[in-house]
């Protein structure tokens, strides 16, 4: 035997002996299953390894969106479903009741309405500065011949984070006492509270999903660009191609299925903003000024002196609908992309 | 050892029967060669047998014993795997032992038949490898081994071989047919080399579309073919086939009249055919001879198109008249000849067998 | 100038664009480095060094001193005399604009300054307190150890239930079969945001509200685990499979003995997602636990930040507890995720 094998032989029966020592413990497991499997026949084996699978998605996940359609056609405060009133479309008609759309203060649900409002600005700001800066970014690490295994890291970092600890690196960042204001103080002479002034609170919310979120869409982007083939660009090359002209003839159109998808899946993560900014701002604030719709739902749902279920749930189903037509749309573009 | 019967079994997927009623009797202690084009449903028989492949219509007996219902583990098979199918992530001894801990076997049995089988296959040298350590000869005799320690009632192999460079493949055919001697298990062994066949199995079943051709054993196959799928098929270079007519029929043969062959007698009796009967002659590559031919005997004469000398022997290809086919004449040691050269050929006329060329089957009274 | 949209250049010439290029990623790297830095630095100081403003870059204490005749320590100050040179002083206490002091050599002698003229010292202070205090102060150790123990449940719960399912739909062929997989595909398209209200009625209804394993059931079956093991599991082949059933393998045999141990690769990319999510769940756990003994660390962090009394000293030193783990698993392991999100588009 060579020297290179003379090792594995130590390494293979180590494993092993973790393999029979597992197996012990699953003796335990092993027995009852044989004997499911000597009752019912090996054919219905599959359906007992997809079944605890089966049982939880049923549970917490089939059955509720029965119940959330069923609660938003219920009034009352009470949590299980049969102690509720039937009220017919009168959650939905108390949400969509509005004078004009464009004003949140005319509609009897202002929040909810306010809450759509910050929620569609943040959408739209979110997508496209996500987008912007994770292509950029992208495209810059795809150009880098060293340390594109480093920086790649650096941006995904912030990415496996919590919410709370992202909300709160940046509340301290930006706190009165922070940094940025020691530093505005140092050449401006002057501080800002940012997270209590609207329009500045507003930007930040953005600026951190931006921040926190962008090195996934990075690395999606350049998972894309790095499968365009080398050879494409060589042969531009020959025919003198202009760099400008690669990237707007070859590059981009591309990217594009790649691009698009990435463009769906950020419209649908931004509709549903909610952790990071809740801690950024203390729970949507100043005011209302970043209360989304779903802390407008887990508000009206479980805030002790609310607890409207109903109304919650028929919010919830509007959002539900939303999100459905954008999921749709993605498997529609992703499909669209693989042809 | 365990006799297996088959009573018309027949194998569905969905509205698509791909074996259509097979009747198959291996004695016990047999090595029963399954061979057939690709995609004749051999695998698929092989695992009706094995018990993989749930049976759709029909019997499967072991010993008397309808085992239609029965898993793998239950009719006590192994089976060898065209891959080989050893479990990657096992060392050589655990592939070994790991079915026979699935029967919860006492420790000490798995590694006496663990060290006796490994000895046997000359793998004891490497049993705390992984099989990706291992060179495709190795492996395959660990797949062999794996098969040798359940001390299974039936043997299978599904083209065991097909992973093999030749002379690997040659040596290792030697080896399973020492084997068999040694352990007299019933076998079972599916391929779709008629050499391995031939040289291994006591007995053939020749399978086309899902349907038994022919079952007897190798020379039988190879000497009274019954129909011309089988003649085809068994026998390398393939058999030479031309069209012909009875001209007559008497107590001593019958006289055949083709336009590539002439007039000759083929001795014999009961041979079943009319006067004026349309039939197929077929001859073996070995059964012409080169030389002008003598009275009473049949002969023709090919144009060379081809010559194949491997030395040893010579495979001369010719065409004969507007015939579509080579005449194929297999001469012994070397020989050479000018393509496009005529030569004559000859051949004795009991040798030549005899097709329908309405079905295909034999009319000289083959044994099916 | 425009070069660098286009693709990786050759390596040799290092031209306006490459300079650019850099420049993003380093200016980048910065924008991402900084605030953690800064909040990892802000977690060791005192919590007078945190509340003062302008900030310092490193984490300092007030240098104190003992003197005889004093209870406890004084703080050490540099007096800036009228005429210009210094003498350090211990500050003993101060009243408006002026301050009594003494001269440590001097202990007896105190005297009246303005403060004007007083300038503190300081030296470099890890206050490692702002990691203790709170674990027993605000419970925390209770609360790391509900997270613990919710990722560790959770994970492997998740990986053995969705690499069974897997292994149901990509090896066994059964009546339903695509069925059930376009229903754990869709789960996808079901966000916790539109079915929290009725979830937490189920979670009710089942008396797990305010229990950890509330937590943990829900999140064990993930459409993702199933498609990634199902994807993996595809490529073993079904010859492995029906050798080991040729072997008198029960099923289940063959799935744990064969089936887990050759998709460990995806086994692997799974479990780090797992604990990844598991450890930074917020909204679900923030629903379905009430009482603080329940708290899992992201719950117990935000509810600290809530009070009126923000104590950023702890906060900040919490944080870092809890973003450290995941740094460091990704520390280790940043090859295959970065890897195994690229290619499978899972977060
Ligand atoms: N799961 C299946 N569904 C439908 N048809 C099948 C299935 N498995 C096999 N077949 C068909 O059954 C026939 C027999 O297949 P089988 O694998 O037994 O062929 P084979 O004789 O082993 O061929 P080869 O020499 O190429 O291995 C083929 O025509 C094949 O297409
Ligand atoms: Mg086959």
């Amino acid at each position: 035997m060579s020297a290179p094998t003379s090792v594995a032989p130590v390494v293979v029966a180590r494993g092993e002996r973790i393999g029979d020592g597992l197996d012990a413990v699953m003796r335990i497991v092993e027995v009852p299953m044989a004997t499911v499997q000597r009752l019912l026949g090996h054919a219905r084996m599959p359906y007992v390894f997809i079944l605890p699978n089966m049982l939880l998605f049923t549970v917490f996940v089939f059955v509720p969106v029965g119940l959330a359609i069923a609660y938003a056609f219920t009034g009352g405060t009470n949590l299980l479903i049969w102690d509720r009133p039937f009220v017919g479309l009168e959650n939905f008609k108390a949400l969509l009741d509005c004078g004009s759309y464009l004003e949140p203060s005319t509609c009897r649900y202002n929040l909810f309405w306010t809450a759509v409002h910050n929620t569609w600005w943040y959408t739209l700001l979110n997508t496209l500065g996500t987008l912007f800066f994770a292509l950029v970014t992208a495209l810059v690490l795809n150009r880098l011949t060293r340390g594109r295994g480093f920086f790649r890291a650096v941006f995904f970092y912030p990415v496996l984070l919590s919410p709370v600890v992202v909300g709160l690196i940046w509340q301290w960042f930006l706190a009165r006492e922070g940094l940025l204001n020691g530093f505005l103080t140092d050449w401006f002479d002057t501080r800002i509270i940012f997270l209590l002034e609207v329009g500045w609170s507003r930007a930040w919310v953005v600026y951190v999903s931006i921040w926190f979120h962008m090195g996934f869409f990075m690395l999606i982007i350049l998972a894309g660009l790095q499968a365009i083939p080398r050879d494409i660009y060589e042969a531009a090359e020959i025919d003198g191609t202009s760099q400008w002209r690669q990237f707007w003839c070859l590059t981009l159109p591309l990217l594009l299925p790649n691009l698009l998808v990435v463009t769906v899946l950020l419209l649908i993560r931004s509709v549903q903003v909610f952790d990071e900014a809740w801690v950024l701002t203390n729970g949507g604030g100043p005011g209302t000024a970043n209360t989304f719709i779903v802390q407008f739902i887990y508000q009206t749902a479980f805030s002790p002196d609310l607890r409207l279920y109903g109304l919650a749930s028929a919010a919830s189903v509007l959002m539900g609908i939303a999100l459905l037509v954008l999921t749709l749309s993605q498997l529609w573009l992703a499909k669209k992309a693989e042809v | 050892m365990t006799a297996i019967s088959m009573k018309d079994l027949r194998k569905s997927y969905g509205s698509l029967e791909v074996i259509h009623g097979i009747d198959i009797d291996v004695g016990s202690g047999e090595f029963v060669a399954l061979v057939g084009p690709s995609g004749c449903g051999k695998s698929t028989l092989l695992r009706m047998i094995s018990g993989l492949e749930p049976i759709s219509a029909g019997q499967m007996s072991f010993d008397d014993q309808r085992v239609n219902d029965l898993s793998p583990a239950q009719r006590q098979i192994a089976m060898v795997f065209q891959s080989y199918a050893l479990y990657p992530h096992m060392s050589v001894r655990k592939n070994l032992s790991f079915g026979l801990e699935n029967l919860r076997m006492d420790r000490a049995e798995i590694n006496r038949r663990v060290d006796a089988a490994a000895k046997m296959l000359a793998i004891d040298g490497y049993l705390d490898r992984r099989p990706k350590a291992l060179s495709g000869g190795q492996r395959q005799r660990v797949a062999i081994g794996r098969a040798i320690v359940r001390q299974p009632r039936v043997f299978l192999f599904d083209e065991p071989l097909s992973n093999l460079d030749a002379k690997l493949r040659v040596q290792t055919r030697s080896e399973i047919t020492k084997l068999h001697k040694q352990l007299k298990t019933t076998m079972i062994y599916v391929t779709h080399d008629q050499v391995e066949a031939m040289t291994m199995a006591q007995k053939i079943v020749v399978l086309n579309k899902g349907k038994v051709e022919q079952i007897g054993r190798p020379l039988d196959l190879f000497e009274r073919p019954a129909n011309l799928f089988v003649a085809g098929f068994i026998g390398s270079p393939r058999m030479n086939l031309y069209p012909g007519k009875v001209a007559s029929t008497g107590s001593d043969g019958v006289t055949l009249d083709s336009a590539y062959l002439g007039r000759f007698l083929v001795p014999g009796t009961g041979i079943d055919v009319q006067s004026g009967d349309d039939v197929i002659i077929g001859l073996r590559p070995s059964h012409l001879k080169l030389g002008p031919a003598t009275p009473g005997a049949g002969g023709g004469t090919m144009t060379v198109e081809q010559v194949e000398s491997m030395g040893h022997e010579t495979f001369v290809y010719g065409r004969t008249g507007q015939s579509d086919e080579l005449t194929i004449v297999h001469v012994p040691g070397h020989f050479e000849a000018e393509t496009g050269s005529s030569l004559d050929f000859t051949f004795n006329p009991a040798f030549a067998h005899l097709f329908s060329s309405v079905d295909g089957r034999s009319l000289k009274g083959a044994r099916m | 100038m425009i070069a660098f949209l286009t693709r990786t250049r050759h390596a040799g010439r290092f031209d306006l664009t490459d300079w650019l290029a850099w420049g993003w990623a380093i200016l980048g790297t910065l924008v991402v480095a900084i605030p953690i830095a800064w909040a990892v630095i802000s977690s060791l100081k005192t919590e007078a060094e945190i509340n003062s403003f302008p900030p310092a870059l490193v984490p300092r204490a007030a240098q104190t001193i003992t003197v005889d005749g004093q209870a406890k320590p004084l703080s050490m100050w540099v007096r800036t005399m009228p005429d210009g040179s210094e003498q350090t002083v211990a500050l003993l206490r101060r009243i408006g604009l002026s301050a009594t002091v003494l001269d440590p050599s001097k202990p007896e002698e105190t005297f009246r300054v303005p403060v004007a003229e007083l300038r503190q010292l300081k030296e470099f202070h890890l206050q490692w307190s702002n990691y203790s205090e709170p674990m027993k102060q605000f419970n925390f150790l209770r609360y790391l150890w509900n997270t613990v123990f919710v990722t560790v449940v959770a994970t492997v719960l998740t990986l053995l239930l969705n690499s069974m399912a897997a292994f149901a739909l990509s090896k066994y062929r059964f009546a339903g079969r695509n069925a059930m997989f376009a229903l754990i595909l869709s789960t996808m398209m079901i966000p916790l945001s539109v079915i929290m209200v009725p979830a937490f009625m189920v979670i009710v209804g089942l008396n797990l509200a305010d229990n950890l394993w509330g937590v943990i059931l829900s999140t064990v079956s993930t459409p993702t685990g199933v498609f990634l093991l199902r994807q993996y599991m595809l490529t073993i082949p079904d010859d492995l499979i029906e050798a080991a059933r040729v072997d008198a393998a029960s099923e289940f045999r063959i799935y744990w003995r064969i089936v887990l141990p050759l998709c460990a690769p995806a086994l692997a990319v799974l479990a780090i997602f797992s604990v990844i999510w598991r450890w930074n769940d917020f909204l679900w756990p923030l629903i379905v636990l009430s009482s603080p003994e329940n708290y899992t660390l992201q719950i117990g962090l935000s509810s600290l930040q809530g009070q009126f009394n923000v104590q950023w000293h702890y906060i900040l030193a919490m944080t870092v507890v809890t973003l450290l783990p995941v740094t460091v698993v990704f520390l280790f392991l940043q090859k295959y995720i970065t890897e195994g999100v690229a290619s499978s588009g899972v977060k």
